[in-house]
């Protein structure tokens, strides 16, 4: 049954979720695509979505994926599903939470695999640009090499990067005003 | 969100202290699943059990099930509709911005030393080039940083 299919993968990829910030994105991107849940573009759909949206971004793209897999009650076991693992170990984890926060093997893990997430959630992202801002078809088929770049969404993307970086613009001011630009010069 | 989890905990309803509430954090941050889902299960849990941690966690997911489903029904019912489709497409450079901009800023603290560069630079290429599953390298880096850790700390005694 889809929702229970919805719900362990979605269990599995709150599981293995550690790192906090957008240390989802990697495996869920990776179940989505290879179920046929979702296309890489939709990913990026999803993730603009769950930006711009208040609430953690995990539990947001999880909401979205499921509805979009398997309409309302899909949302909801996947969302179900994402915070279950969360539920279970803190109530374990709470009994003896002082001898867990010291235990050298848990801060120690957690420094080695933290710098291993951010580099799997770079490789996605490198996937998606690849995707979305790349014209490697059109380049092959016309053969001239400046046609790989889709120059639009590049420049929109580094324009988006120094106002998000240096000058803290909220990302849902900058994910609105690209769909416009979309919608006025795409 | 810590700093509104920490003002409505400790200030609003007195439910934790500020101490608490950051030890609870820490223990988010270094459990699996979303940091500010297990920051709420912990104060729940700790406040009112095992009900408390299930109300805490029903209520942080509420806001986002309900916007996103009322949103994700309207994006995939207009999905073809060529305005929805442009704003998609100039949607697209930003949100790679943006994950760009976290990967930094995850990256300050995370790579702290050479070792860590090597560690986030091994992350990118099993998944990028070699197309790894990402649960291999997620469970795989788990069991030899614990293999690691036990023989380090044999050798230190």
């Amino acid at each position: 049954m889809i929702f229970f299919e919805l719900f362990i993968n979605f269990f599995f990829i709150g599981l293995t979720s550690i790192g906090g910030g957008l240390s989802t994105i990697p495996l869920m991107t990776e179940i989505l695509t290879s179920r046929g849940w979702m296309i890489q573009t939709e990913i990026i759909d999803m993730i603009a979505i769950s930006e711009m949206t208040p609430g953690p971004i995990g539990i947001n793209m999880a909401t979205y994926a499921g509805n979009k897999t398997a309409g309302i009650l899909g949302g909801v076991s996947a969302t179900l599903g994402l915070v279950a693992p969360s539920i279970i170990i803190i109530i374990i984890v709470a009994h003896f939470y002082t001898k867990y926060r010291d235990n050298e093997y848990v801060s120690r893990t957690m420094k080695i695999i933290r710098p291993v997430v951010t580099g799997l959630i770079a490789a996605v992202c490198a996937n998606l640009a690849v995707i979305s801002l790349l014209n490697i078809e059109l380049a092959r088929e016309s053969g001239s090499f400046l046609q790989i770049f889709n120059i639009m969404p590049i420049l929109i993307g580094i324009i988006v990067f120094i106002a998000n970086f240096k000058f803290k613009v909220h990302p849902v001011i900058l994910i609105v005003s690209s769909a416009v630009i979309g919608i006025i010069l795409m | 969100m810590l700093p509104m989890i920490q003002r409505e905990i400790t200030e609003r309803y007195g439910w934790a202290s500020e101490e608490e509430i950051l030890d609870y954090y820490a223990i988010g941050q270094s459990t699996p699943g979303i940091i500010a889902i297990n920051t709420a299960t912990f104060v729940g849990y700790k406040k009112a059990g095992v009900a408390g941690a299930l109300a805490a966690t029903l209520g942080m997911v509420g806001p986002s099930l309900i916007i996103i489903t009322a949103l994700s029904s309207l994006i995939i019912a207009y999905r073809e509709n060529e305005y929805v489709i442009k704003a998609l497409k100039g949607i697209q450079g930003a949100v790679i911005a943006l994950i760009a901009v976290s990967i930094v800023k995850m990256g300050k603290k995370a790579f702290t030393s050479l070792s860590t560069y090597l560690l986030g630079l091994a992350g990118f290429t099993f998944l990028f080039i070699l197309k790894l599953p990402t649960y291999a390298i997620i469970l795989g880096t788990i069991a030899l940083a614990l293999i690691y850790i036990y023989i380090s700390k044999r050798r230190v005694r």
